[in-house]
């Protein structure tokens, strides 16, 4: 009995280690120009992300919701592709053209390409209105190789749906962050995931659109 | 034609002569299980995450040895839903965990009621879906420690029942968490309560 008892002690005693918690600080701000603030209520998801069925937008955003997802150790963000615009939050679409399918290169990035993602307010000023809208465009004016196109668009989408989650600034990070205004990293960095985690952790001014 | 008590089937399977599969008690412990913090942090303000109280079912063969100890085999198997807890009072789920244990213990009576039982084995995680803090995985096989006291009264020892307390101890850290930034890994504990039924019936 004596025995079996020293064993529980010593295991409690154990118990009482408390590990290091790591940085979360963020690294950039995620408020917009006016200081409002806006993230994707408990509510609210999963979020549902609807892609315009042309070219291989639609595994792109798959990927750029994972991508994102995998950033939140606890929960806090979870989005699902949508076959139905009409029940989605936020809407994928290209501006005109649809870039050629072909193997991303791996190359030095190219601004082969561009987006831009906008939420409009209602009449109160404090909640959207509708969904958020997505464009991805292909940039003309020089030419590029399918492959720089590609991954030019893979990285503009995840950068998008960044703002998508409520990013609604760039990072000044031009090097690292895929929220920098031209993106040269394929996924969200150290810098983004505290940014983004500390966002969801933050109470929004703003809130989500109608459903 | 009768069918072969569930003791002779666990003997065969494992090989053992008839005579010791024939003393081999097989019995089923349900309970409710109690888990501590699986991860303690603190983004923009402090947060836990932890299972909510579960079931948790364990079967478990016990074999005698000299003298006053039995050699047990132990399958665990528990549920529940993986909870964050943030610092306002809210919770919400991130995924339903199941873990699963096997251990081997010593078992031995301290009184004419009362057993005790020490065991080590290995614990693994499954996460009904991998995401956030399981996003890269769980961590694979986590060797963990257990005790458990079982109290038969005359009422319930006549029923082959006895009131089990039991607790585990194991380290938790999965490579997502490493990835964000942890280095240590956290001393969990679990606490269950519930009854032990002896399948066999010898006790």
């Amino acid at each position: 009995m004596k025995r079996l008892l020293l064993i529980g002690t010593a295991a409690a005693a154990l118990g009482c280690f408390e590990p290091m918690v790591p940085n979360h600080d963020p690294t950039y701000t995620f408020a917009d120009q006016f200081g409002d603030i806006f993230h994707w209520p408990e509510n609210r998801l999963p979020v549902r992300f609807y892609a315009e069925p042309r070219g291989n937008l639609r595994a792109l955003v798959t990927a750029a919701v994972d991508a994102w997802q995998r950033q939140f150790l606890y929960g806090e963000f979870s989005g699902t592709i949508v076959n139905d615009s009409t029940a989605a939050d936020v809407i994928v679409r290209w501006a005109d053209s649809v870039p050629p399918d072909a193997p991303p290169d791996n190359g030095p990035p190219v601004k082969a390409c561009g987006g831009v993602t906008q939420g409009v307010l209602d009449s109160s000023g404090t909640a959207f209105a509708g969904p958020f809208e997505t464009q991805i465009q292909i940039l003309t004016g020089t030419v590029f190789t399918a492959g720089q196109v590609q991954a030019c668009v893979a990285r503009t989408t995840v950068h998008e749906m960044g703002h998508a989650l409520g990013l609604l600034q760039e990072s000044p990070d031009s090097l690292r962050d895929i929220m920098a205004a031209t993106p040269k990293v394929n996924q969200p960095s150290d810098g983004d995931r505290r940014t983004v985690e500390a966002l969801y952790h933050t109470s929004p001014t703003l809130g989500p659109p109608p459903r | 034609m009768r069918r072969a008590p569930a003791a002779v089937w666990v003997g065969l399977l494992i090989g053992w002569p008839l005579p010791l599969a024939a003393q081999v008690s097989l019995h089923a412990a349900l309970g409710a299980r109690y888990n501590s913090t699986l991860v303690h942090d603190s983004i923009v303000t402090p947060l836990d995450v932890r299972p909510a109280i579960g079931p948790a079912l364990a079967l478990s063969a016990d074999l005698p040895l000299a003298g006053p100890w039995q050699l047990e085999l132990l399958a665990d198997l528990g549920t529940s839903p993986l909870e964050r807890h943030d610092a306002d009072g809210s919770t919400a789920e991130i995924t339903r965990l199941w873990t699963l244990g096997l251990a081997v213990g010593l078992r031995r009576q301290l009184h004419p009621w009362l057993d005790g039982r020490f065991a080590i084995g290995a614990l693994s995680y499954l996460p009904a879906h991998s995401v956030g803090l399981f996003s890269g995985g769980s961590g694979g096989v986590i060797p963990y420690g257990s005790l458990a006291f079982d109290a038969a009264p005359a009422p319930l020892a006549r029923h082959h029942v006895a009131l089990e307390l039991a607790g585990d101890l194991h380290k938790f850290l999965t490579p997502a968490l490493r990835s964000a930034g942890f280095t240590d890994a956290r001393v969990v504990y679990r606490i269950s309560a519930g009854v032990r039924i002896d399948l066999t019936g010898s006790k």
